[in-house]
């Protein structure tokens, strides 16, 4: 009985409430901007079903459609979600249809937006909505764009909080802006000093098969794929001098096992992990002899939604977030979804595993049995003819460099064996190619050996001293393990293509159709052009600033950022100095909110007088609508006969201030005198 | 007699705190509360002292959606969600303050129209000002009992704003405290006021149609009637009212200097009518100032003299606008 009343009271007034028009077209232009940016990862349909939600709202306002009804709308849900998990199957939970799914909901609420509460669903959904594009990018061309979006959220907002007769649109923005731009410096505060907690549940991202870059193994051809891309892998920025070119070997991840055509990580046994903290420290940690200084960098990587991270050789983790694996490929412990940055300390000179057991070593020696047999007699004649292992090595980088190999991007496609047809036949190939068959080789002679994938080199940026490595710089080599010297790097690639080593891959393929091929209309196509290419540098810069110190700002920056202000940084030094700034810009703002309406208008005189006047209303002794200041006086004077004598003063003084004519400089005197007298008067009365 | 109907308030009192819930409890100290915060004024400057501001339910729900955002931006480690989550936040405090501003500094008064009858609605007149730049946007004004009306300050510095507040009885009605109340920004803040304006606006008794007849009647019953039947003599003087035809004006006596005064004649007299308390014996109280209020109507539409006789009060018999109200709030106060 009681919910049919409700019900029937609802009808009564809130059906009757219609959107004001200044509101629904801030709030349909807001979503439109909102779902642009999503509509690229949007089914097409979907995008289809936003549109027809938004014009049939159009038409509903206007009058020329109806409501949907009941029917239709549950027909319309229920056809939607039926598609989506035909569309998304197993995925519709992934963050990609979540956010879709979301879209479309606020979509469909369009059509049934009665009551104000609906309206006012919709505008905090799209307020959620827009943080959803942040999964995705967080570029500062992003940043900017999502700015306006929540500006003309918040337009909407206001405007339905607006009565219909005052909806200015342009008054609408202003005041939504200075808003916004007062919250500023509470959002920085925020921003610098709130802790970043790691995230409560993982979420899974649907475009991870999507992703450009190295996987965890290596067939022919692999490799070279990526030559094709100009997307970003990551970027460095080193403490102190940048090494040589020749020296930034990037691994990423070691290779062990062989099939005979596909190189892949080990899985046969369990890999021996170092964390940061070195609880359990190893013997082989122990054993690395470290020559020279060490290497300090920064590392910024685009999500992978794999493990690795990018180290050079080799690595000292400093970072709890990482582990070192036995053969020093560095893991996250989490998946990196998002931008990673990290710092890292690498020893290029050293020598690792020295003495390491013989046992050990013979995983990196397997070979399957019946493939590339050719390959296998020419690397037993080869050790024959060598007196040791370490010459052989170099009978065999040799052998690249003396036989007619070409370093190309397009090499033939190889067949069941191809270390053999590539070795003895097509000798074409790409880096992976060269790795793969220099590294069968040495273990076919029973020298340890494994295949590294990483990158190699990098473009240095010099208005930031940062190392831009994208995806063209990709590269695959080898690491050989020999006695009294332990695990060394060979890059046979560099006997066949020293050039690529010194002077980066761009150099070495600019003029190759292969290159770039993937990469549009890229900035990088005209690296030849002085200025456009100044200009990338300097939008990298920009770009690289807005990763380091917005986008990947932790704990270690906020103490870094604060350290320029104390001498030592303390968790409690942060939290008071930035309690101090909250409060004190808040104060600033609040006093200019909420500043006292000027009575410019009034002249001086009456301006003390009505403030006169409040501080007697307080005490409940107003002045009457129509009375004079004399009459006022004469019924305070009866009412409160203790203070006459003061009211009568300061009226008398009033009246002669406004009535009479003066000099200026009289004037501002008696003005004076009338302030004091009516400040006395409140001491008195409180 | 007394303190038996004195118990069974206390009991009925005692009762309603028991059974009620806390919430109304709540509400009815806040009421008191007011009341002593904010005494009655016919003119009132909204300020610190009469405002209370406090987050209201799609405020709550705003920040709900601030939460789930907050942990979208923990669970995707995003920067800009971060940001942006803050930013949100900074603009929800900021709107504390800036509706609270909204209605500070706000002059408030108002005015009651008293030709208003019982059962109608009572026309009462609120007027905002405004001094200096600051502007008031989407204020909504209610009584107790009337429908809102939202006003707007923006372009003009005075807006007067008629609320319609139901009577039922006659007598003099209070509103109750007016409601000035604003959600603008954003409508996730409430600041509002309860102030008491110091009006009453006076209800005259709800006409109900009787027979004109019964004025004469009640008039030969009484005997009176034959004083008032007579010639065109002259009968009295009396000091001129507005109104009176300027033909029955003393003249002589202005010229003379002693003011101006009107010719009565017992003419005259005869056109007076009284309206008696007498005149309905069979109806109750409420019943006969009715019909009484309805006779006024009608004799005063007819431009007549009239006098009204009840118990307490006794007006002589006149017309004109003034009269007319004498007695309509006579039989209002009665």
């Amino acid at each position: 009985m009681f919910a049919a009343l409700k019900n029937k009271s609802n009808i009564d007034t809130e059906t009757a409430y219609q959107v004001p028009r200044t509101s629904l077209t801030w709030m349909l232009v807001a979503l439109v901007a909102i779902i642009a940016p999503h509509v690229p990862r949007m089914p097409v349909w979907l995008v289809g079903v936003c549109a027809v939600c938004v014009l049939a709202r159009v038409l509903i306002h206007q009058g020329r459609l109806s409501y949907p009804g009941f029917l239709i709308k549950a027909g319309i849900v229920i056809i939607v979600m039926t598609a989506m998990v035909a569309q998304f199957g197993r995925d519709v939970f992934a963050t990609e249809s979540t956010v879709a799914i979301l879209i479309v909901a606020i979509c469909l609420k369009l059509l049934e937006m009665h009551r104000k509460r609906d309206v006012l669903l919709v505008v905090y959904l799209s307020y959620f909505t827009l943080i959803a594009e942040f999964i995705w990018s967080q570029s500062i061309l992003i940043a900017a764009y999502m700015v306006g979006c929540v500006l003309l959220v918040t337009a909407a907002l206001m405007s339905l909080n607006q009565t219909e007769e005052y909806q200015n649109p342009l008054r609408t923005l202003k005041l939504s802006s200075a808003i916004l731009l007062q919250s500023v410096p509470l959002m920085l505060a925020l921003f610098i000093l709130f802790p970043r907690i790691s995230p409560l549940w993982s979420v899974p991202l649907q475009s991870a098969s999507a992703r450009t870059g190295l996987s965890d193994s290596m067939s022919p051809g692999d490799i070279g794929d990526l030559i094709a891309s100009d997307e970003l892998a990551f970027r460095v920025s080193f403490e102190g001098e940048q090494p040589a070119s020749s020296e930034l070997y990037w691994r990423a991840i070691t290779l062990d096992d062989f099939d005979g055509r596909e190189w892949e990580q080990s899985f046969n046994f369990e890999p021996q992990y170092l964390g940061a903290d070195r609880r359990e420290t190893r013997d082989w940690f122990n054993n690395i002899e470290y020559q020279g200084d060490i290497l300090e960098y920064n590392v910024i990587m685009e999500p992978t939604d794999e493990n690795w991270i990018y180290t050079l050789k080799v690595p000292q983790i400093v970072d709890d977030r990482m582990v070192m694996r036995r053969d020093f490929q560095v893991d996250s412990v989490r998946n990196i979804s998002q931008r990673f940055s990290y710092d890292m300390r690498s020893h290029l000179n050293h020598r690792v595993d020295t003495g390491v057991s013989q046992r050990l070593l013979r995983r990196w020696l397997r070979l399957p049995d019946n493939s590339n047999q050719e390959s296998l007699q020419f690397a037993a004649d080869m050790r024959e003819q060598a007196l040791s292992d370490e010459a052989y090595v170099r009978n065999v980088l040799d052998y690249f460099t003396q036989q007619e190999f070409f370093y190309t991007l397009s090499p033939p496609l190889l067949g069941e064996n191809p270390v053999d047809e590539f070795l003895f036949a097509t000798r074409e190939g790409f880096c992976e190619h060269y790795a793969s068959s220099f590294t069968f080789l040495m273990r076919a002679a029973g020298i340890p050996a494994r295949v590294v994938t990483g990158y190699q080199g990098g473009e240095y940026n010099p208005y930031d001293n940062t190392l831009v490595v994208r995806q063209y710089d990709a590269h695959a080599w080898s690491e050989v393990w020999l006695e009294g010297q332990g695990w060394i790097r060979v890059d046979p690639t560099a006997a066949v293509a020293p050039y690529r080593i010194e002077q980066g891959s761009q150099f070495t393929f600019q003029e190759d159709e292969v290159f770039l091929q993937n990469a549009g209309l890229s900035l990088l196509r005209f690296r030849n052009s002085l200025f456009l290419n100044d200009l990338r540098y300097r939008l990298e810069m920009i770009d690289y600033t807005w990763n380091r110190f917005v986008l990947n700002y932790d704990q270690s920056m906020q103490f870094a950022f604060f350290s320029r202000f104390f001498n030592e940084v303390t968790r409690e030094k942060i939290i008071t100095s930035s309690l101090v700034f909250v409060f004190l810009s808040f104060s600033i703002i609040i006093f200019m909110v909420l500043r006292k309406p000027s009575r410019n208008h009034l002249n001086p005189a009456t301006e003390l007088y009505l403030g006169f006047c409040e501080g007697l209303s307080r005490q409940g002794l107003s002045r009457k609508r129509g009375e004079t200041p004399w009459h006022y006086y004469q019924r305070l004077s009866r009412i409160k006969p203790a203070w006459a004598q003061q009211i009568r003063e300061i009226t008398e003084k009033y009246i002669d201030l406004v009535y009479r004519r003066r000099e200026s400089d009289e004037d501002k005197a008696a003005i004076r005198d009338l302030k004091t007298q009516i400040r006395q008067f409140h001491m008195m009365m409180y | 007699m007394t303190t038996a109907s004195q118990t069974q308030a206390q009991d009925r009192d005692s009762a309603e705190a028991k059974t009620l819930n806390p919430y109304i409890l709540w509400r009815r100290s806040f009421v008191r509360w007011v009341t002593r915060r904010i005494p009655p004024s016919r003119h009132i400057l909204l300020d610190i002292n009469n405002i209370f501001i406090i987050p209201n339910r799609q405020g709550l729900g705003f920040f709900i959606v601030l939460t789930l955002m907050f942990i979208g931006a923990i669970n995707y480690e995003s920067s800009l969600a971060f940001a942006l989550v803050f930013l949100l936040l900074g603009m929800f405090i900021l709107t504390i303050f800036y509706t609270y501003r909204n209605l500070s500094g706000l002059h408030l008064s108002a005015v009651a129209n008293n030709m208003v009858f019982a059962g109608e609605n009572a026309e009462i007149t609120v007027i905002l000002n405004r001094y200096g730049k600051r502007i008031f946007e989407a204020v909504e004004l209610s009584f107790p009992e009337s429908r809102k009306q939202v006003a707007d300050l923006i372009e003009e510095k005075e807006k007067r704003i008629n609320l319609f507040v139901p009577t039922a009885r006659r007598g003099y009605l209070k509103p109750g405290r007016l409601r000035v109340e604003t959600f603008f920004p954003f409508g996730i803040c409430r600041a509002w006021s309860l102030v008491d304006l110091d009006i009453k606006c006076l209800v005259y008794p709800k006409p109900i149609e009787c027979d004109l007849d019964l004025i004469h009647s009640a008039d030969i019953e009484s005997g009176k009637i034959n004083i008032t039947r007579g010639n065109d003599d002259f009968y009295n003087l009396r000091e001129y009212q507005l109104g009176d035809p300027l033909k029955h004006v003393a003249w002589k006596n202005f010229a003379r200097g002693q003011g101006m005064y009107t010719k009565q004649y017992s003419s005259n007299v005869d056109d007076k009518l009284w309206l008696r308390w007498s005149m309905f014996p069979d109806l109750n109280d409420e019943d006969r100032l009715s019909r009484l209020c309805y006779c006024v109507l009608k004799l005063d539409a007819a431009g007549v003299d009239y006098g009204l006789d009840i118990p307490g009060c006794t007006v002589e018999p006149n017309k004109g606008t003034e009269h007319y109200q004498q007695i309509l709030r006579a039989l209002a106060l009665y």
